[in-house]
């Protein structure tokens, strides 16, 4: 039987790319990459940033999504200028995965993905306690790297 | 990478050995070790089976790496603890420790430590995190050989 995972979010497996600003305003490119591991009960999601013009890695984080008793996904995650955090799902549209958690130094660490005809849409945000929701977040766009999966209805 | 980590790299590859589990239970593990998080950390990919491999006990995918503040601790997901985070512990060059509480409260602890150029041994445990040291507590202790492509002789060799 396929698992939680693969039933919510079996659609979005695969590596993601698409364009992104980087801090200093400079042109990059964002990719993740959603892998199911044992038999999908978790899904391991790297994301890495690097600056087109020197292909130079400048951020990247990798992190296990899981779901909990209450059928809630909760992702155990690490990026190298955050460090670590456990994010939890909270209340969202259906073909949102909207996260939350805490970081250390009491900062606010927000992600939602969603996927919308075939476009993977993924915001951050990252501020100080209750006030983090004021911050500006980060968008990105990305398309899929490679083969439409089967059920695809790319034209 | 980290020079904390950077030590761990020859055990880059693929482990698998037979030990005991809980209750004088065989358990055969499969764990890979990997170059992770674009070279700050060591990926760690394991599985334990019953000793014909055809049931999963325990799957846990884990990356080591160091914080900004440089600690070092291991992102993870096990499929009987769920998310986890765990913090190195202190230990011998040639010892990887880690340990931490499970979301349920469990303390866990997981420990590598290199025996030979291609043995290591792995230890595990968990009890619950008021429970006290119990001798029926789940374990793991598992010797493992790293695993090398059998030489076929190439003909007129």
């Amino acid at each position: 039987m396929a698992s939680s995972l693969i039933k919510r979010f079996s659609h979005w497996l695969g590596t993601w790319r698409g364009a992104c600003e980087l801090e200093d305003g400079g042109e990059g490119t964002l990719e993740v990459s959603l892998t199911p591991y044992f038999d999908g009960q978790v899904f391991e999601v790297s994301a890495r940033i690097w600056e087109n013009s020197s292909c130079e890695i400048r951020g990247h984080g990798i992190g296990f999504w899981g779901v909990n008793r209450q059928g809630r996904v909760e992702n155990t995650m690490w990026a190298d200028t955050l460090g670590f955090c456990l994010l939890e799902e909270t209340p969202d549209d259906p073909d949102v995965l909207a996260m939350e958690g805490v970081l250390s130094g009491n900062l606010a660490f927000s992600v939602a993905f969603r996927n919308e005809d075939h476009v993977l849409l993924i915001s951050t945000s990252v501020g100080e306690g209750y006030a983090a929701g004021d911050k500006p977040r980060t968008y990105s766009r990305m398309t899929r790297l490679g083969m439409p999966l089967p059920g695809d209805d790319h034209e | 990478m980290s020079n904390d980590l950077r030590g761990y790299l020859p055990w880059v590859g693929v482990w698998t050995g037979i030990g005991e589990a809980q209750a004088g239970m065989s358990t055969l593990v499969r764990t890979e070790v990997f170059y992770a998080a674009a070279g700050q950390g060591i990926g760690f990919h394991f599985e334990a089976f019953d000793t014909e491999a055809r049931n999963l006990y325990h799957g846990v995918r884990a990356v080591v790496v160091p914080a900004p503040s440089g600690v070092v601790r291991a992102v993870a997901w096990s499929s009987i603890h769920g998310p986890l985070i765990l913090e190195q512990t202190p230990d011998d060059e040639g010892v990887l420790a880690l340990a931490g509480e499970s979301r349920a409260g469990n303390h866990i602890s997981v420990t590598f430590v290199e025996e030979g150029p291609d043995e290591l041994l792995f230890a595990a445990f968990w009890r619950p995190q008021h429970g006290g040291a119990k001798p029926d507590a789940p374990s793991m202790s598992i010797p493992l050989r790293r695993v090398t492509p059998l030489q076929v002789p190439m003909p007129g060799s």
